[in-house]
């Protein structure tokens, strides 16, 4: 039963999103519960993959089109031939946090943006994105995750321009499609010549082969290049601040976990495409770890450093989101540059493996935090009509479960326990010590000025007199923005409490499938 | 001496209990609750100037807090050239995007495939 | 020997497009610089395919087993995929082109540089 999943996950949302058209005709309530219904059902079959591939560490296959999804060698040949699906640990554990996602950015946004006659086409391009973000996670073809991540691009930009009638979004979504554009130009590039040297483009027949020539290395540094510019990591982050700031609040949410599918797309090139040191003259893992753990330090310190400064809330959100960033490629750029020392694996081991951890556990950690401050970013637009600081105040007055909300989101992101990124930050500055004692220094500057900025925002906007000639709209809030908030911020709570359980269910079976050769 | 995995959250484990933290916290703010209501509820006029914002002693009385494009005044005057710097660089000029690009291409070129450190 | 030339081809292509894409100011041009990009991405797949003396990859009507040289049938999928999305990326880029003119008058991106603060 749970062999066809991989592929109905995919299906079922591009399927229900082709129809929506049709169905939006009989009116407002059935598209909604549609929708609703289907969101709810990709998340309950990703559940129910947890207990096959988490606990137990199977790889589920699942070959396109075949009479034998299971089998990926064909009879009678030596090489995959179709389009491979594969989902283990670390595709499991992305495709659970963009379903959550999705689920709590729809159930905002069904109050959130007012029915027009165009938010048919906001819930198309909102399914998706979805369906660009989980087909990414799952496949394990070169050229398929090309398409799914242009897919995710096209349709994400399109909805960060959704406000036509003001003047920014659009340039906004141009911006944002000409990053995504030339990005996927170039890792195309790094795909034709990866093609060109091995005549497949299936992942792991190329992790199998991989002779790290020269032809290899440069589309290594391609590929390389062209996902950390659509993850918004330093020096090429300037499109980040620009493109958060004029989108509608649960579109900023979706455009986070997206940039984190992209992080995906490079670890997964860094471990399992060129994770195989089987030949002569391997690429040397110690530069590649060094060169990602300097794109880590440049995001940390200046994100922070330019949103200390803003007067402008989400601008402010969208810087700290690249210097976030900066945390988990430092702690995964530690695990790269230990990966084969020639020990025999004690460093990685010993402590290689414990940032590799701290990394993809922030990885959540910092999404959940940052999608729910950007939904209360939302609520401060529509309480004010304006995001700038300098024009908000006292909006504790009447709020009292944003207020204990954004709290919670704040805390939570800037590594304060009991909340959950202290745990994954503690593992961060530990290992990282061992490696090296100056990153660990910056990490826990940066972890200050976090606390700082975020405390400006909350003296900013919600303490202060009670005004109400600056409030513009003072109705309660509606239940569906209320109900999406408590549900990240009780994720929140259920991570920070219970770290280990978390640690064992999901991050401990991520490493283990994206690293497969110790 | 070999860093186990995991160890140090084992050994936090041992104090982190979340159900003594939750009832602790609760606990706590019964206690302080109480307190205030029992001890200070006289010294609160609302009607007076005492819910008004500080004005750090001047006279007048205003009805905003500080703005936050001046809370951190200082921080930003010492680091004026740094700031300069960076806000020329994050004007949104769309040339740029490719430019820092095209940079980080060449340094890893230069790094990855030809050895340079 | 045909294949040298083309891939001098594809770099020329890659080159202009880049360049184009760093310097031009006006949002119009800088589609059409990322046009050229992908098609230099594009010939470069083509010419991978290419063998000499080779026949397309058809069955029907094909010279005989013992002398069958065909080119390589998946580059030109490939391709078609990423022309048809090419063209999509193209025609949003140019209808958010044409929502800044209307909105803002200008096309220039030093002159639309000015618009963080907004309200």
């Amino acid at each position: 039963m749970t062999d066809n999943f991989p592929v109905l996950i995919i299906a079922l949302p591009l399927l229900v999103a082709f129809i929506l058209p049709i169905v939006s005709r009989a009116g407002v309530k059935p598209r909604n519960i549609l929708v609703f219904l289907v969101i709810l059902a990709v998340n309950i079959m990703l559940l129910s993959l947890v207990p096959e591939v988490m606990i137990r560490g199977k790889i589920l296959y699942s070959v396109i089109g075949s009479a034998d999804p299971a089998r990926v060698v064909p009879e009678g040949l030596t090489f995959p031939v179709r389009i491979v699906l594969r989902v283990d640990g670390f595709s499991l554990f992305m495709a659970l946090l963009s379903g959550f996602f999705s689920l709590v950015c729809f159930i905002f946004s069904l109050r959130f943006i007012p029915e027009h006659g165009r938010k048919n086409y906001y819930v198309l391009l909102f399914l998706l994105m979805m369906t660009g973000m989980l087909g990414l996670e799952f496949t394990n073809d070169l050229f398929n995750f090309f398409v799914f991540l242009e897919i995710l691009s096209i349709s994400g930009a399109a909805l960060v321009s959704y406000r036509t009638d003001r003047s920014h979004p659009p340039y906004a979504g141009y911006k944002y499609l000409l990053v995504s554009t030339i990005a996927t130009s170039f890792f195309l590039l790094g795909v034709a010549l990866c093609y060109a040297q091995y005549g497949s483009l299936n992942m792991e027949y190329i992790h199998r082969f991989m002779n790290h020539t020269l032809l290899d290395r440069m589309a290594l540094v391609f590929m390389l290049a062209a996902l950390a510019m659509k993850a918004g990591a330093a020096p090429m982050h300037m499109w980040v601040p620009d493109t958060y700031s004029e989108a509608p609040a649960p579109v900023t949410a979706m455009l986070v976990i997206s940039s984190q599918a992209s992080l995906y797309g490079l670890f997964r090139i860094c471990f399992t495409l060129f994770g195989n040191p089987i030949s002569r003259d391997t690429i040397n893992y110690h530069t590649l770890g060094w060169i990602i753990i300097i794109m880590g330090v440049l995001s940390m310190f200046v994100g922070v450093t330019m949103a200390l400064v803003q007067h402008d809330v989400k601008r402010l959100m969208a810087f700290h989101s690249v210097s976030q960033t900066g945390y988990l490629l430092m702690g995964i750029g530690v695990g790269v540059a230990v990966y084969t020392l020639n020990d025999g694996g004690a460093a990685y081991n010993s402590y290689g493996r414990v940032a590799m951890a701290g990394g993809i556990f922030h990885i959540m950690n910092y999404s959940i935090s940052k999608g729910l401050l950007f939904l209360t970013a939302g609520v401060m637009f529509r309480r004010f009509g304006t995001c700038d600081l300098d024009r908000m105040t006292g909006m504790a007055h009447r709020d009292t479960v944003t207020t204990a909300v954004f709290i919670i989101g704040a805390l939570a992101i800037s590594g304060i326990p009991p909340f959950n990124a202290f745990s994954s930050k503690l593992l961060l500055y530990e290992s990282v010590y061992r490696f090296s004692p100056v990153l660990s220094i910056i990490a826990m500057f940066v972890s200050v000025l976090t606390l700082a900025s975020f405390t400006k925002v909350f003296y900013s906007a919600f303490l202060g007199p009670c005004r109400s000639d600056i409030l513009v709209d003072e109705e309660p809030l509606p239940a569906g923005m209320i109900a999406g908030m408590t549900i990240m911020a009780a994720a929140i709570i259920v991570t920070g409490f219970l770290p280990s359980h978390t640690l064992n269910l999901l991050v401990d079976p991520a490493i283990s499938g994206l690293v497969t050769i110790f | 001496m070999i860093f186990d995995p995991y160890i140090l959250l084992q050994k936090i484990k041992i104090i982190w209990m979340p159900a003594v933290f939750v009832s602790l916290f609760i606990f706590l703010c019964l206690i302080v609750w109480l307190w205030g209501r029992l001890f200070f509820r006289n010294d609160y006029n609302r009607g007076s100037g005492q819910v008004k914002p500080f004005n750090s002693g001047n006279i007048e009385e205003i009805d905003y807090p500080v703005p936050s494009s001046s809370l951190y005044w200082g921080f930003r005057k010492v680091l004026g050239g740094y700031y300069d710097f960076m806000q020329r660089l994050h004007n949104g000029d769309l040339n740029d995007y490719l430019k820092w690009m095209i940079i980080f291409t060449a340094v890893c070129f230069m790094l990855i495939l030809g050895g340079l450190l | 020997m045909t294949n040298f030339f083309l891939y001098i081809t594809v770099v020329l292509l890659l080159f202009f497009g880049v360049a184009t894409l760093l310097f031009k100011r006006n949002l119009i041009k800088i589609v059409i610089a990322l046009n050229i990009l992908e098609s230099g991405v594009n010939l470069f797949f083509i010419t991978l395919a290419f063998k000499n003396d080779a026949t397309a990859p058809i069955f029907t009507l094909a010279p005989d087993l013992a002398e069958l040289k065909m080119v390589l049938p998946t580059p030109q999928a490939l391709i078609l995929t990423n022309i048809v999305i090419g063209f999509a990326t193209s025609a949003l880029m140019l209808a958010f082109a044409v929502l800044v003119y209307r909105n803002n008058k200008t096309l220039d991106i030093r002159k639309l540089k000015g618009i963080e603060i907004h309200d």
